[in-house]
C-alpha cells in the first residue's frame, strides 16, 4: 500500500516536471522564437526589455548605469558595441568597432577602455561588478551604435543558465509562489478570485449538462424515433461554431430584450448569470449525451444485463439494481476527470460577456504577452486535473471490486 | 455517405480555386469591416480550414503512429519516457496549450497548424500504442519477425495496414478538431492573421459589431461554411462505421 502510495507520488511529480518542461519550451526558452521580443513586442526600450527578462528568469538582476561611456571621435565616424565581444578598438571600412572581452571585474574593463585614446569610461559610484556578471549596452546579442561626444550607460547584469532557469522557475511553481503578473500585482490573488468567478459558473453548467445529458440519455433509450432525433440535433447542434450561438442569445436577450445585464458581474447574483450558465448548458449538453448513450448502450449489450432479462427480472430493477451500479464507476471518473478544467471556465464566454474570471485572464495574458500568468494558470490546472485524476482512481475503485483486486490506489 | 463525397469535393474545388488566385481577397480596412465579398472570405476560409485541417491531422497522425509503435515495439525505458510525455500534455487542457504553443510561435496559419498537431497526436499514440500491442503477438508478424524482417518493414508492411481504419478515424477527427480550433484561436487574437479564415470572419464581425448593425451575413456564412465542412466529416465517420 504504502509502496503503491510513493511510486504515485513520484509518477504525479513526474508529471508536473513534464507540464512544466512544456511550459519552459513554450513560454520561457527560445525553441519556437525570442520570448523577450515575444514579451516587449520588439521594443528596443532598454527598461522593457530588461523588465521582461527579469520577469522571464533571463536575468537575476541588472544595474542600468554601471559606468559611463563617451566615445571621442569625428561626428562621421561610427562606433558599432556589441556585448559578447568588447575589448579593442579598430577601424574597418570606415568603421570603428570596440571589440572587448568581459573582465573578471568593473574596474579592470574600464581601465581597459581607458587605455584607448578615443575613449572616456567611468565607474558609477557604488557599484562592482562580479566575475558571473555580463555588461550590456543594449540587451542579448544586439548591436549598438555609439555617436560620437555622447555619454552612454553601460547596463551590467547577470544572466540565468538554461538548466538553473528551469530549476528555479520549477521550485517557485511547486511552492506556488507565481510572482507577480505584467501589472505588478500578485498572480496568486488574481488566480484565486477569477477562479472563483469561473467556477461559479462552470460548475453549475457542468452539473446541468451532466445529469441533462444522462436523461436525455437515458430517455432515448430503446425509443428509436426519439434517439434518432436527438442523435441529429446533437450533430447538428455540434456543427455548428459555439461562436454563433453566445452570438445570437446575446444579441437577443441583453442587447434587443434587456433581460440580462450587458455586464453580467457586478455583483455576484445568480439570476446575472443565469444566461451564460443556459449557452454553456447548450453547447455542452450534446456531446455529454452522446458519450452517455454510448456508456449505455454499450452496458445493455453486455452478457449480466442479457441474463438478468432471461431470469425475468423486470426492466425497472434492471436499470436500478444492474445498469446504473455498473455506470456509477466510469460516469464518476468521468466527471472527476473534467471537473478540473472547470476552473478555466470558457475562454469564449467570458470575453463575449465579458466576465472577469479564469478565461478571460488568459486571453488578456496573451494580449498583453503576460508569459508568467498563462504558466500560472496552466500549472494550477494540471495541479487540478493530477489531483482529480487520485480521486478518480479512487472513486473507480470503490465502485468496482474488478480494480481492487488488480491493485489499484 | 455519397452525398457526404459530393460536398467534400465542392469544399476541395472552392478551396483550391481561391489557392490558385482566381478568387483574390485584399486584407485592408474595408476587409476588416466586412465591406470586400462575404463570399470571397468564405472561399479564401475553406482554402484555409483545409490546409489547417490536413497538415494538422497529418502531424498528429505521423507523430503518435511512429511514437505508439515504438513504445509498444520497444517497451522498457523509451516506452516510459513516450508515455510520460503523452501524460503531461494530457494534463493541460487541449485548447488551452493550442492556444499557448500558438501564442509561443507567434500566431499565424502555421503556429495552427503546428500547435494543434503537437497537441492531438497523444489520442493517436495511446490507440496506436495499444493496437501494436495486440498485433506484434499475431501470426503474420511473428512470421515476418521470424524471418529477418527488419522493424521498418514490419511496421509499414505488416502493420501500417492493419492500423488504416483506425488512422483513417482519427484523421477525420483530428482535422474537425483544428478546424474547430483555428476558429477559437482566430476569435482570440492568435490564429490567422492577414488571411481570410471563418474563425477571422467570425472575430471581426464581433469587433466591427455586425449584429449592432444588422448585419448578419457575415456570421451566417461563416457559420455555415462551418457547419457544413463538420457534417460532411461527421457523416463520413458514420459512412464508415455502418
Amino acid at each position: 500500500m504504502i509502496k503503491q502510495i510513493c511510486k504515485n507520488l513520484i509518477s504525479a511529480l513526474a508529471i508536473i516536471v513534464g507540464v512544466h518542461l512544456i511550459l519552459f519550451i513554450a513560454l520561457q526558452s527560445p525553441t519556437f522564437g525570442d520570448p523577450i521580443a515575444r514579451e516587449t513586442q520588439s521594443s528596443n526600450d532598454r527598461a522593457l526589455l530588461a523588465s521582461a527578462a527579469q520577469r522571464l528568469g533571463l536575468i537575476a538582476d541588472i544595474n542600468f548605469a554601471a559606468f559611463n561611456l563617451t566615445v571621442h571621435a569625428n561626428e562621421s565616424e561610427t562606433f558599432i558595441l556589441t556585448m559578447d565581444s568588447f575589448f579593442r578598438l579598430h577601424h574597418s571600412n570606415g568603421q570603428a568597432i570596440i571589440e572587448t572581452a568581459v573582465p573578471a571585474t568593473l574596474g579592470e574593463l574600464v581601465a581597459d577602455l581607458n587605455n584607448n585614446p578615443l575613449i572616456t569610461a567611468t565607474i558609477n559610484d557604488g557599484f562592482a561588478m562580479t566575475s558571473s556578471d555580463e555588461i550590456a549596452l543594449v540587451y542579448f546579442g544586439n548591436k549598438v551604435t555609439l555617436s560620437a561626444e555622447q555619454p552612454y550607460h553601460a547596463a551590467v547584469l547577470h544572466p540565468v543558465s538554461s538548466p538553473q532557469r528551469f530549476f528555479n522557475s520549477l521550485t517557485s511553481l511547486l511552492s506556488f509562489d507565481f510572482g507577480n503578473d505584467r501589472n505588478s500585482r500578485p498572480i496568486s490573488n488574481t488566480l484565486w478570485q477569477r477562479g472563483l468567478r469561473s467556477l461559479a459558473i462552470a460548475a453549475p453548467s457542468f452539473f446541468i449538462i451532466f445529469i441533462g445529458a444522462f436523461l436525455l440519455a437515458v430517455s432515448a433509450h430503446g425509443r428509436k424515433r426519439l434517439s434518432r432525433n436527438l442523435n441529429a440535433a446533437a450533430i447538428l447542434c455540434m456543427s455548428l461554431p459555439a461562436l454563433l450561438y453566445i452570438f445570437i442569445i446575446r444579441q437577443t436577450f441583453v442587447i434587443n430584450l434587456e433581460w440580462a445585464p450587458l455586464r453580467p458581474y457586478g455583483d455576484p447574483v445568480l439570476p446575472l448569470f443565469i444566461l451564460p450558465i443556459l449557452i454553456t448548458v447548450f453547447v455542452g449538453i450534446w456531446p455529454e449525451y452522446l458519450l452517455m448513450r454510448s456508456f449505455i448502450d454499450h452496458r445493455m449489450r453486455k452478457p449480466f444485463i442479457q441474463a438478468a432479462r432471461a431470469q425475468g427480472i423486470g426492466e425497472q430493477r434492471i436499470w436500478l439494481r444492474h445498469l446504473l451500479p455498473n455506470l456509477a464507476g466510469p460516469l464518476s471518473q468521468h466527471v472527476a476527470l473534467n471537473l478540473p478544467f472547470l476552473v478555466l471556465g470558457s475562454l469564449l464566454l467570458e470575453t463575449i460577456f465579458n466576465i472577469p474570471g479564469l478565461g478571460i485572464s488568459i486571453v488578456e495574458a496573451i494580449q498583453n504577452h503576460d508569459s508568467n500568468m498563462l504558466r500560472a494558470i496552466t500549472f494550477v490546472v494540471a495541479i487540478a486535473f493530477l489531483v482529480m485524476q487520485a480521486a478518480a482512481t479512487l472513486v473507480g475503485r470503490y465502485f468496482d471490486p474488478r480494480q481492487r483486486s488488480e491493485g489499484h490506489i | 455517405m455519397r452525398f457526404s463525397r459530393l460536398v467534400a469535393g465542392l469544399y476541395i474545388a472552392v478551396a483550391l480555386v481561391a489557392a490558385s488566385g482566381a478568387i483574390p481577397v485584399e486584407i485592408n480596412n474595408d476587409f476588416y469591416r466586412g465591406n470586400t465579398s462575404v463570399w470571397q472570405s468564405a472561399a479564401h476560409g475553406a482554402k484555409v480550414a483545409l490546409i489547417i485541417g490536413s497538415i494538422a491531422a497529418s502531424t498528429a497522425l505521423l507523430i503518435g503512429s511512429v511514437l505508439g509503435f515504438i513504445s509498444a515495439w520497444y517497451g522498457g525505458l523509451i516506452a516510459t519516457i513516450i508515455l510520460w510525455m503523452a501524460t503531461s500534455i494530457a494534463a493541460i487542457p487541449g485548447i488551452l496549450l493550442v492556444l499557448i504553443l500558438s501564442y509561443g510561435m507567434g500566431g499565424g496559419i502555421s503556429a495552427v497548424f503546428f500547435s494543434v498537431g503537437l497537441v492531438s497526436w497523444v489520442g493517436v499514440y495511446r490507440l496506436v500504442h495499444a493496437e501494436v500491442l495486440n498485433l506484434r503477438n499475431q501470426g503474420h508478424v511473428e512470421s515476418a519477425s521470424s524471418l529477418g524482417a527488419s522493424v521498418p518493414l514490419i511496421a509499414i508492411r505488416h502493420i501500417l495496414p492493419c492500423l488504416k481504419p483506425i488512422l483513417a478515424a482519427q484523421f477525420v477527427l483530428h482535422f474537425m478538431y483544428a478546424v474547430k480550433a483555428e476558429t477559437v484561436l482566430s476569435f482570440l487574437g492568435v490564429g490567422v492573421h492577414q488571411q481570410a479564415s471563418w474563425g477571422r470572419m467570425l472575430a471581426d464581425a464581433w469587433a466591427f459589431g455586425d449584429l449592432s448593425n444588422g448585419n448578419y451575413t457575415r456570421i451566417i456564412v461563416a457559420s455555415l461554411c462551418l457547419a457544413g465542412l463538420m457534417l460532411t466529416l461527421q457523416s463520413h465517420i458514420y459512412g464508415r462505421q455502418k
